[in-house]
């Protein structure tokens, strides 16, 4: 059991890391060797995208249970869960039915997708041009004409054609999506907005000269990364002999160029050398406590 | 094979040195020459068309040059190609599938990625000379790091107010070095919480992360003795989404309200979120990341912050494991050799500038130091 | 001094409430701010002003709906500004929902351009083979999203046709004009006069920074205000000739494109927010001031 557990996992991470770092300095004369160097990357992906059947499993089974138990925020798994199989229901239906479609067949009628899938309008299909490649590019014309009478004609590819049970189906895949999702995520992300005013409210104080050097430095960004530093510098124009030094947004651009870029490189290295470091333990199988142990 | 887990008296690194030369050798017995995938060694060693050699020259003499920012062949380039005549179409698909030029001088060393190999070279005779020394018994000084020091004490509040301890260990996969420090670290918090008898909250954002690290805590609860205590289901998988995770863990800490939150790996745009939701519930929060835009977020808002390299320190200075604290001195050792390569570049830059150092040679030998650290 | 005092625990809600006011109020009573453009979103403009007529350019969304507030809208002007110099943009993406927003930006900056088409015409600001409408396939494409990150940016500098066989909607690309070539060669970095990538966070301009010795093509960014000091060293050694930083850089992009868009609306609200943060900062050091005085005579007191 150890040398499943420990042995063999440290003797993998070896031979794996000594040889994508062979890859990595071997040249073109080494064509399966360099090789190497994409497909290891390409074998990561794979196994990552098994790795979501775990996670799902895992993220289903944890909800149920807390249903079943009613736990803390049930109330929230069940939304979660009608989330996941409504989203997932859609996509694999979307997805996949294509191949139960009728084939695409002149003067057949179907639903023509808008360019940004949330509307759908009913269609004759014109004509069918096949490229060289075996690609189709069907031009349509609207069932229905506009409201002077004319009847739109257009090239469409063959993923907006859709029946109408599946144009409703895609339709309202996007509708969540852009709805739902994306809306979800901006808001989210502006939250920050919020935590930030509220994080330098609580910790911005001048505990020593440090302290304020840094507000100065933190004022001087803020006003020169919006219009509102102009303004600030155009007013100082008017001071005597210093003014027209006191120029926001240079000196907000000397600060970033500078020091706060001096300071990120700093970071930067040392955190490198970590990384490099790390990954030699690693391989090396002197750092092997994320396998469990003290290592 | 017990060589390769105790590595003493330097054998470890003789194995390791046979190891790498076998595989090498094994590896290149297999490869024979073939045609080379390489389209940028290929063109630029064997192209009959001068045009793309010249296109490809131009561009590098442009970013060598700051007056000059594009290279006038690579953007003419573009609309030469489309002010060829229709007819090229057919020729295009034909040629569209030409099989990339032999070229006649194949190598087997990338020189470009000498100066990569020498920084690892050097960190390896480091790090390996220092945790040699360090098995030895000399004696090595490690500084005391608050946040990693802080640990302990955070997980007794948690205990003493009754409540748990929440662990996050960054938003990216197993394949980030930074996922792995913070999975180890998990384990000496989970070995804390055994302890304890605190619970420990671990929403994961990739699923392969959460099997590494229930295998992680596991092994720190059977170590403790209190594998009763051990619930992989309070160490699971979220979502892979990053503003959805943030949500989840915003969450759990409204509804469970963590005593004590660990935000270390890799973080990004949630740093801030995350740790705001965390202070707003009144937690101790020890934060640590290498990632420098997040910095200034967990400084502001968490009580301690582990800055870049502490990160990585981090196994060493909890387990004071000798070799691994060898490794940080090897890698501070190099720390050095960097700082002293860019005072000594600094120095010979700015003497190259100035008439005299220009006369005394300086700017050939500043361009030749610049070139070697290439 | 006491009220000084009382702000050291003043409910962080009352802090959320301003800033959203400061976001709100001059979203309705709107008001503009004068916008000069600074030296790194002048890069980025400068260098598509002197392309050829006719240059391809690789645009790269490397972003999610998140972000979409802060990138969109430089993306959508750089678009415009293309339209109007006849420079067709490739539009790829390294995180899967780029295609989507790459889409509606381009939607935009298309209607934009007709739009405004006939008086830059009128007033000669056009370049001479200015296109009208521009084309799916001849003047622009969306390739969309490949998985990858930097294994994907460097099969791209040998080849376009191998990793985007089709585009977006899935009509082939080997017969796109957009991807002809003067010498018959595969479509690859080689034929791209400038790379822009759109960054949000991992797999955005880095990556491309990462394989520049394989495409040796210039590149410019179009990155999150969070992300600004990050890149500004990529600046400074050269490696990038210019960068759209957040909102602002948008505004300032919109200006030079003569555009009243998302950017420059924005503007007057983010103005306003740092403002009230800054505000904010003040008098939390007050209040510091306020309970280190308080302290210091209730020790005297004492002694």
């Amino acid at each position: 059991m150890l040398f499943v557990k420990r042995t063999l996992p440290l003797l993998i991470t070896f031979v794996s890391g000594i040889i994508m770092i062979v890859a990595f300095f071997s040249g073109p004369a080494l064509p399966r060797i360099k090789s190497l160097e994409e497909i290891f990357p390409q074998w990561i992906q794979i196994i990552m995208t098994f790795t979501m059947i775990l996670g799902a499993f895992s993220l289903i089974r944890f909800n149920f249970q807390k249903i079943a138990r009613k736990q803390n925020g049930w109330g929230y798994s069940i939304v979660l869960l009608v989330g996941f199989f409504g989203m997932a229901t859609l996509g694999m239906v979307s997805g996949s039915w294509a191949k139960f479609d009728p084939e695409i067949k002149e003067n057949s009628t179907f639903m023509c997708l808008a360019e940004n899938k949330l509307t759908a309008v009913e269609v004759n299909i014109k004509s069918i041009e096949t490229t060289k490649d075996g690609g189709k590019i069907i031009t349509v014309e609207n069932k229905i004409p506009d409201k002077d009478g004319n009847v739109f004609t257009r090239k469409v590819s063959t993923d907006r054609l859709k029946t109408p049970i599946m144009s409703k189906i895609s339709i309202l895949q996007q509708v969540l999506f852009e709805g739902v999702f994306k809306s979800a995520q901006s808001t989210m992300f502006a939250l920050l907005a919020f935590f930030v005013a509220s994080a330098s409210f609580r910790a911005f104080r001048i505990k020593s000269k440090e302290a304020g050097l840094l507000m100065f430095s933190a004022f001087i960004v803020m006003l020169g990364n919006v219009p509102l530093g102009n303004m600030v510098s155009k007013l100082w124009t008017w001071l005597p002999f210093i003014g027209k030094y006191l120029d926001i947004v240079v000196i907000k651009e000397w600060i970033i160029s500078y020091p706060s870029s001096a300071a990120q490189s700093a970071i930067l290295i040392g955190a490198m050398l970590g990384y490099i470091s790390s990954s030699l333990k690693i391989i090396f199988g002197v750092e092997r406590s994320h396998l469990g142990g003290e290592g | 094979m017990s060589v390769l887990w105790r590595p003493s008296r330097g054998l470890f690194f003789l194995f390791i040195m046979a190891l790498c030369l076998v595989s090498t050798v094994a590896l290149y017995a297999q490869s024979e020459v073939m045609p080379v995938q390489n389209p940028t060694v290929t063109e630029s060693v064997t192209s009959e068309n001068s045009a793309e050699i010249n296109n490809i020259k131009n561009a590098e003499n442009k970013l060598d040059s700051k007056e000059s920012n594009l290279s006038e062949k690579a953007l003419s380039e573009g609309a030469e190609a489309m002010a060829s005549s229709e007819d090229s179409i057919e020729s295009l698909n034909s040629d569209s599938n030409k099989a990339p030029k032999i070229p006649q001088k194949p190598y087997y060393f990338e020189s470009s990625r000498s100066s990569t190999l020498a920084v690892i070279l050097v960190l390896l005779i480091f790090v390996a000379y220092y945790t040699f020394q360090a098995q030895r018994g000399r004696e090595m000084f490690i500084r005391r790091i608050s946040g990693l020091s802080a640990i302990e004490d955070a997980v007794g509040r948690a205990t003493e107010m009754g409540r748990g301890v929440l662990y996050v260990p960054g938003i990216m996969d197993m394949d980030d070095i930074q996922t792995i420090a913070g999975v180890t670290i998990l384990g000496h918090v989970a070995r804390k919480t055994a302890e304890y008898d605190t619970d420990l909250y671990s929403p994961m954002t990739r699923s392969f992360v959460m099997s590494v690290a229930q295998e992680v805590v596991k092994q720190a609860y059977m170590e403790k003795g209190r594998i009763d205590a051990y619930r992989p289901d309070r160490i699971n998988y979220l979502t892979d989404d990053q503003f959805g995770y943030v949500a989840g863990v915003g969450g759990i800490m409204m509804r469970d309200k963590p005593a004590a939150c660990f935000y270390l790996g890799t973080f990004y745009a949630e740093s801030l979120i995350l740790a705001e939701t965390g202070n707003s519930i009144g937690a101790i929060q020890i934060a640590g990341t290498a990632e420098p835009s997040q910095i200034p977020f967990f400084v502001a808002a968490c009580d301690y912050t582990l800055i870049g390299e502490e990160l990585f320190a981090a196994s060493a200075y909890l387990s004071k494991n000798p070799r691994e604290v060898g490794s940080l001195k090897g890698q501070d050792m190099v720390k050095i050799v960097i700082i002293a390569a860019i005072v000594f570049g600094t120095i010979l830059v700015t003497l190259s500038k100035t008439p005299v150092g220009e006369r005394l040679g300086f700017a050939t030998a500043a361009t030749t130091f610049m070139e070697f650290l290439k | 001094m006491d009220i000084f005092l009382k702000l050291k625990n003043l409910d962080r809600r009352w802090v959320y409430v301003f800033v959203a006011l400061s976001v709100i109020l001059p979203m309705v009573f709107k008001f503009e701010l004068p916008i000069y453009p600074g030296k790194a979103v002048m890069g980025v403009y400068n260098t598509i002003d002197t392309l050829p007529e006719g240059s391809r350019v690789f645009l790269s969304f490397d972003f999610d709906p998140a972000a979409e507030s802060e990138l969109g809208p430089g993306a959508t002007a750089i678009f415009v500004h293309m339209f109007r110099r006849n420079i067709k943009p490739i539009v790829g993406c390294n995180w899967p929902v780029g295609n989507e927003i790459a889409e509606k930006c381009l939607t935009e900056a298309k209607k934009i351009h007709l739009d405004t088409y006939d008086s830059y015409l009128n007033n000669n600001k056009l370049v001479k083979n200015c296109i009208r409408e521009p084309k799916n396939g001849t003047d622009y494409v969306i390739l969309g999203y490949k998985p990858g990150g930097i294994i994907h940016v460097k099969n791209l500098c040998t080849d376009f046709m191998g990793p985007y066989p089709q585009d977006k909607d899935g009509t082939p690309t080997v017969n796109m004009p957009i991807f002809k070539t003067a010498s018959g060669n595969r479509f690859s970095m080689n034929d791209i006069a400038l790379i822009i990538s759109y960054t949000a966070g991992t797999n955005g301009i880095e990556s491309f920074i990462s394989v520049e010795g394989d495409h040796k093509r210039p590149m410019a960014a179009g990155c999150t205000s969070v992300n600004i000091p990050r890149f500004t060293t990529y600046l400074q050694t050269g490696q990038l000739v210019g960068m759209i930083g957040g909102l602002p850089g948008a505004a300032e992009y919109e200006k030079l494109v003569d555009h009243k868009g998302e950017g420059r609306a924005g503007m007057a609200p983010q103005s306003i927010a740092h403002l009230i943060i800054m505000i904010f900062i003040i008098l939390g050091n007050l209040a510091f001031i306020a309970e280190n005085r308080k302290v210091s005579k209730s020790k005297l007191k004492k002694e």
